[in-house]
């Protein structure tokens, strides 16, 4: 337990020294202030326009973080070989794997958690400056829920991102699959929708492609959030529980592929 | 030294480019002969990804920026066909966002004329905001101003007043169940409009339409006088103002003579 701390606890610091804090909270600013500029021109809906403007800036921020630096981040330790002096150190490949997992994990959290708090601050702005738009049934712990949903479907897509990394180890090609996932993935539910009447074998694939790929669009609560609408409690645990299986299995499939992993 | 003044004469040019580019619209920004497609509903929702909500309202600023306020009245039919389906491709990204509702109702019933497509896009709202009064309520107002439908028109607005609780939508409701009352209707309605909206383009729009009705409204009250006392109709407006009944006829804001037509009055 010790060493997965100290393998965490490592990829956190170096994760934190690229200075992403300070992106993050830049283009945060910046996605606010374009939104109190456009406020505006909306009709009635004003405070969902700023809820949407938040959630989607924090969900943006979050894959730019993940992509532009946990897969950096991975790589660098391959490439510069540090990986060696990890697993030279005695510690097992699956603690490797599950001490970096958390610690890229912590770095998304601390970012999540700081764009929540500018995301309300924001949403809290909005419902100053447009009290009498502020939707019906809007609560603050629906803005929460969305944001923690937001924080699962990253950690969806860094299990995902750790098992291309298994596989490949070339940067491009862990970006482009992770990338080809997501879209797969934000995806999966409206292309089912499409060929749902589909007779043809496009169908099937379809149908494969959403056991495999992680349907992401379960955990996007942005409309539940931005108009207050209900959401019952056995949704929230079957989608947290569909979450956690994902990114267990693909995490145990990471540890075996990376186990048998040729390093040299 | 030389690099100095190379950067001071490529910043001097790049502000007189900028300024005389400052004159010409953008290839994108030029209204084309026909107005662009629109992404099939399924495409713009693929396009959109997890970022529907905001496409949604993307999509709601490129309706009114097609708009441009004093160009609605040259609008064709291609026109207010392109911004329809923009909307409704907003209104696909998001069913429950409000503003695209709201801007069919206060442009596709008026400019456009075209009510029918308003409350076929309105009703498409019903399943969604099922806690929002105002989308039978516009729905009802449609049917009673512009397709003289009582019958639909009360169903709607009892339908709202059921929703929302409001006296005054009930009394409306009961009003048109007996036919009375088209203008003030008209005028209440667009008032309850003009005091819910943020956007000072569509404040402005509906304030015109408002004075435009008010107006309608003082001559409806002083034909209605002039029958009392001479037992017709005028057969101009002038006669009203000729027989001392009102001082002058109101200005209508849309800059053409308010006039008679089969004992209405049209602007």
């Amino acid at each position: 337990m010790h060493k997965l701390y100290w393998v965490s606890w490592l990829t956190f610091k170096e994760g934190i020294k690229h200075r992403i804090l300070y992106g993050i909270i830049l283009f945060f600013i910046f996605a606010a202030m374009t939104s109190l500029v456009f406020a505006d021109f909306f009709a009635i809906d004003v405070v969902k326009v700023g809820i949407d403007f938040a959630l989607s800036a924090t969900s943006l921020t979050g894959l730019l973080v993940l992509f532009f630096l946990c897969i950096p981040m991975l790589n660098k330790d391959l490439d510069k070989r540090t990986v060696y002096f990890s697993i030279s150190s005695p510690i097992s490949r699956s603690q490797y794997i599950l001490g970096k997992f958390f610690g890229l994990f912590f770095i998304l959290f601390i970012c999540m958690l700081i764009l929540g708090i500018l995301s309300c601050l924001l949403v809290k702005i909005f419902m100053t400056l447009y009290k009498a738009y502020i939707p019906l049934n809007f609560s603050w712990a629906k803005m929460v829920l969305a944001l923690a949903f937001n924080l699962l479907s990253f950690l969806v897509l860094l299990s995902v991102i750790f098992f291309f990394w298994s596989v490949s180890s070339k940067g491009f090609i862990v970006s482009t699959f992770s990338l080809m996932a997501y879209i797969i993935g934000t995806n999966i539910a409206v292309v089912k929708e499409m060929v749902s009447s589909h007779p043809g074998v496009i169908k099937h694939i379809v149908n494969f492609s959403s056991w495999i790929f992680p349907n992401l669009s379960y955990f996007d609560l942005k409309k539940i959030a931005a108009h207050g609408l209900d959401i019952a409690p056995s949704y929230i645990l079957k989608i947290s529980i569909y979450g956690c299986f994902y990114i267990a299995i693909l995490l145990i499939l990471t540890m075996m592929i990376f186990k048998k992993k040729d390093l040299a | 030294m030389k690099k100095t003044f190379l950067l001071i004469f490529l910043i001097i040019g790049y502000f007189i480019v900028l300024k005389t580019l400052g004159e010409t619209k953008p290839l994108v920004l030029r209204k084309e002969k026909f107005p662009p497609k629109i992404l099939p509903p399924a495409m713009l929702k693929l396009t959109w990804g997890e970022f529907k909500n905001l496409g949604a309202d993307f999509l709601f600023i490129k309706s009114l920026v097609y708009q441009e306020a004093e160009a609605i009245s040259k609008f064709s039919e291609q026109d207010w066909n392109y911004i329809y389906s923009v909307l409704e491709a907003s209104r696909m990204l998001d069913p429950y966002f409000k503003d695209p509702y709201w801007l069919v109702q206060a442009f596709f019933p008026w400019e456009a004329k075209s009510p029918e497509k308003a409350i076929f896009f309105l009703k498409k709202g019903l399943s969604y905001r099922t806690w929002d009064w105002t989308l039978p309520y516009y729905i009802g107002f449609d049917y009673f101003f512009f397709l003289n439908d009582y019958a639909q028109a009360s169903k709607y607005l009892f339908k709202a007043a059921r929703i929302s609780d409001n006296l005054f939508i009930a009394t409306l409701a009961a009003q048109i169940a007996y036919k009375g009352g088209k203008t003030e209707t008209a005028i209440a309605f667009l008032s309850d409009m003009y005091s819910k909206v943020v956007s000072e383009t569509a404040k402005e729009a509906i304030h015109k339409r408002l004075q435009a009705l008010q107006g309608v409204l003082i001559l409806e009250k002083a034909i209605e006088k002039y029958k009392t006392m001479f037992g017709h109709v005028p057969n101009e407006l002038k006669e009203l103002v000729e027989k001392g009944i009102i001082k002058e006829i109101p200005q209508n804001p849309y800059h053409t003579p308010y006039y008679l037509k089969d004992g209405k009055v049209f602007f």
